[in-house]
């Protein structure tokens, strides 16, 4: 169980994220949304300590992750596994060593310096790539893959952590439909046979409502819905985006007229 | 018609003052550099010498002076024959000897002034060291060390390492570090840091974030700069063997003291041939790095 | 782990020359240094001995004194300074047709130019304290030999710069004035120099400051100013002099540097 109570976290004048209270149960799916400088980026960033509150608390299992230093804290941060928009490899490196860098967390720090991995870590980086169909690239240069590919490399490195918290930021933001929906479909295996709690950050409310069982709206830095995605009506989704983007947010990949159909329509969906 | 005069004065005037701004800006800066070259000459003390009897014509008698005197017929004869190349060359197992000990004087200073720069570079880069004072000590640091003069540090080295090629790789060595920390720095700002903070977020520290997060984006830079470094080095520290921090500066400085200026050319060519030698392999190694042959 | 052999086997476990080839690299580089350390006779002995000494040396540059010669360092700085402006000015004058002839866009023929090239490289190799010397044995001691060692020392570095800048310039440029039916001196005037110009005086100012760090070491053989004064009070072992030169040389440096770098920028 995750918890936040009361965080908050400020950027000068900006409030990112503003007095935030949410309960996170293990194995869920959550889908967070809202216009970007929402606060949604913030919000995930708290959760692995990239970013420190100002005030309020983090709970994992019952324990205050906001104490965590040093050796402690890089466990936590293995344990969280975090993937980003822009992949974050280190490009001039193979796929495989991308992967292991998964392992740094738990491996001592000479052998590592000097890129040595037991057998065993690179069997099991070999087997996560093989998941996601990138085993035949484990020892190409990382920079000669697509958007897509290097997003799935990046999931794998983030499984070679054996996380209990999979954190994705704007996963899918720069890559096309048919990888967009390679990569949420991994995120949704990876919570369903894994068990792994998974929350992903989402500029698309279409994505969210198909891949994600519990919607977290977000605007100014507030908490303005929290629920299964049946939930969604127009209003809501207009409180969240501003109620003149609602249907624009949505229309992005639908076009207008569909648009405002399943806008309306929204009250009637189900989640698959 | 009227308006059409008054639209043409208009602009002519207003193209005219633009002139005579753009002239202002000219003879200012004409001005400027016409005085500091008049202090220039005047400070320089250069018109103290006497220029003026035939200067170029007793450059020329020199470089006439430094010509051997070779003879097709004994090319190729022995040492002791004149107008051979031997003869020219007659010390040359010796000059080979000290261009290598040269050619290490610049190897030893090279490698270890970026084994020092490599790991404080990353202290003195913007993006990965948030420690402002720390960082600025840093580049302070290295911009003196290059700031001063290799000579003088080759004089004081000279004094307390005594005469030879020590102080000269000292020298090197501590010249070497202010300049490439500060060119490691800078490829290091240029370098992408989200790398770094997906190696954070996967549980590495500062150390590791470094080791795989930015140090294989900067590599094929760094080797660069190293690189060109070593063959700038080869010529320093053949220069500073005129002091006395060993090597062919020795011979040179020996040379055209107490010999034939025959002699001198000689050392001259070993010298500029290794340069150039070590430039041509250097700019191999650095083609095939940028490349993309790089490690990491 | 079987599994995972039988899926990338290359990848679980990697050939032994992959892992080898890098670590032999740095053994041979590792033994290449050794070697030159050994030959040069740099032991432990001898370093520890020289750090003693230095740090005698570093403790006598403390405080710093002028020696009651402040004005004389002071004139001696603008002197060098002085050397390192003509020197500049007469290697760029050299280097303007150097540059032109070495470029690639005005000298076609590609046999010469890589001749021109190559001459110019084996040129560079030769520091501006070599050149002194042998101008030094010339025409004798004296700012006037600094002044051009300084200059030939630069002559094939600037002239490198230049056909650099010359051949980077927007060919379109020059075609548009060539095709009004201008002579070659108009489509010069016009349509290169004023795009190659800005670079070439930034690449000058550039030199000027390598060229003020040369005058020191060109000083010290005979040429004068700042190089001639830190090298007699080093022979009479007054470091706390030297310490005062240095510490004023440095902070001409950097106000030398700091305004070429500001000057350089309002060209380009």
């Amino acid at each position: 169980m995750l918890t936040f109570t009361g965080v908050t976290r400020r950027f000068g004048d900006v409030i990112a994220v503003d007095n935030v209270s949410l309960e996170i149960a293990e194995g869920e799916m959550i889908g967070i949304i809202g216009r970007s400088g929402a606060g949604k980026s913030t919000l995930l960033r708290l959760i692995n300590r990239l970013c420190q509150p100002d005030s309020g608390d983090i709970r994992w299992q019952g324990t205050s992750i906001l104490a965590l230093k040093g050796r402690a804290l890089r466990q936590w941060r293995c344990h969280a596994a975090m993937i980003f928009q822009q992949f974050n490899l280190v490009l001039r490196l193979d796929v495989l060593t991308n992967v292991l860098l998964g392992t740094l967390a738990n491996r001592p720090l000479l052998a590592s310096l000097f890129k040595i991995f037991p057998a065993e870590a690179r069997a099991q980086a070999v087997l996560e790539l093989d998941r996601l169909g990138m085993a035949d690239a484990a020892l190409k240069r990382t920079q000669f893959l697509s958007g897509g590919q290097q997003q799935r490399v990046a999931i794998a490195r983030a499984m070679q952590q054996r996380p209990e918290l999979l954190l994705a930021d704007e996963p899918v933001a720069s890559l096309d439909p048919v990888n967009a929906e390679i990569v949420m479909q991994q995120l949704r295996d990876i919570n369903v046979e894994r068990g792994i709690t998974v929350i992903v950050n989402l500029h698309s409310l279409e994505i969210a409502r198909r891949y994600c069982r519990r919607v977290i709206g977000m605007a100014h830095g507030k908490v303005v819905f929290d629920g299964p995605v049946s939930a969604l009506t127009d209003a809501v989704v207009a409180k969240i985006y501003g109620s003149r983007y609602a249907s624009e947010e949505v229309g992005e990949h639908l076009g207008e007229p569909a648009a405002q159909a399943l806008t309306e329509a929204v009250p009637l969906m189900a989640v698959s | 018609m009227q308006g059409e005069a008054a639209i043409l004065t208009a602009f002519e005037g207003a193209w005219l003052s633009q002139r005579r701004q753009v002239r202002r800006v000219q003879i200012f800066t004409l001005t400027g550099v016409v005085v500091v070259l008049a202090l220039s000459v005047w400070l320089s003390g250069i018109t103290a010498t006497n220029i003026g009897d035939g200067l170029f014509e007793r450059i020329g008698h020199f470089f006439y002076r430094m010509l051997p005197h070779l003879r097709w017929d004994s090319l190729f004869a022995s040492r002791e024959t004149p107008g051979s190349l031997l003869s020219w060359f007659y010390a040359l197992p010796l000059w080979l000897k000290a261009i290598k000990e040269t050619v290490e004087m610049a190897f030893v200073g090279t490698l270890l002034a970026g084994l020092i720069a490599l790991p404080l570079s990353f202290g003195a880069a913007a993006n990965v060291n948030r420690r402002g004072v720390l960082r600025q000590v840093i580049r302070r640091g290295f911009d003196t060390l290059r700031t001063i003069p290799e000579i003088i540090l080759a004089l004081i080295f000279a004094a307390a390492f005594s005469i030879g090629p020590v102080a000269g790789a000292l020298t090197l060595t501590i010249s070497s570090a202010g300049s490439l920390g500060k060119l490691f720095s800078e490829a290091i700002e240029n370098g992408d840091v989200r790398a770094v903070e997906s190696v954070r977020a996967a549980g590495g520290n500062w150390l590791l974030q470094m080791r795989f997060g930015m140090l294989p984006q900067v590599l094929p830079q760094v080797m660069s700069y190293w690189l060109l470094r070593l063959e700038m080095n080869v010529s320093i520290a053949a220069a500073l063997g005129v002091v006395g921090a060993g090597g062919i500066g020795v011979e040179l400085d020996q040379a055209i003291s107490f010999t034939d200026f025959s002699t001198y050319l000689a050392i001259l060519l070993i010298l500029v041939c290794i340069i150039f030698a070590i430039d041509l392999v250097s700019e191999q190694i650095r083609h095939r790095l940028i490349g993309g042959l790089g490690k990491a | 782990m079987a599994a995972a052999l039988r899926i990338n086997p290359q990848a679980v476990r990697p050939p032994l020359w992959d892992q080898w080839k890098y670590w032999g690299l740095f053994a041979a580089v590792l033994a290449a240094f050794l070697a030159a350390v050994h030959d040069l006779g740099i032991g432990y002995a001898v370093l520890s001995a020289g750090v003693l000494k230095l740090g005698v040396i570093l403790e006598a540059m403390w405080p710093p004194s002028d020696g009651e010669a402040a004005v004389r360092i002071w004139f001696a700085i603008a002197q060098t300074l002085g050397m390192a402006v003509l020197g500049t000015t007469f290697a760029a004058l050299m280097a303007v047709p150097l540059g032109l002839i070495a470029a690639r866009n005005v000298v076609a023929n590609p046999a010469l130019h890589f001749a021109i090239r190559r001459i110019m490289d084996l040129f560079r190799g030769i520091p501006a304290l070599i050149w002194a010397l042998i101008l030094v044995a010339a025409i004798g001691l004296g700012p006037l030999a600094g002044i051009l060692a300084l200059a030939f020392a630069d002559i094939p570095r600037l002239g490198k710069q230049f056909a650099e800048a010359m051949e980077n310039i927007d060919e379109r440029q020059r075609d548009s004035i060539r095709a009004t039916g201008a002579s070659d001196a108009m489509v010069l005037r016009f349509g290169v120099l004023p795009q190659a110009l800005p670079i070439w005086l930034s690449q000058c100012l550039y030199s000027l400051e390598l060229n003020f760090r040369s005058a020191v070491v060109v000083g010290v053989v005979g040429g004068g100013g700042i190089g001639f004064e830190l090298q007699e009070r080093i022979r009479i072992y007054a470091y706390d002099e030297v310490a005062y030169i240095i510490i004023l040389y440095v902070i001409t440096v950097s106000l030398l540097d700091l305004l070429s770098a500001r000057l350089r920028g309002n060209l380009i």
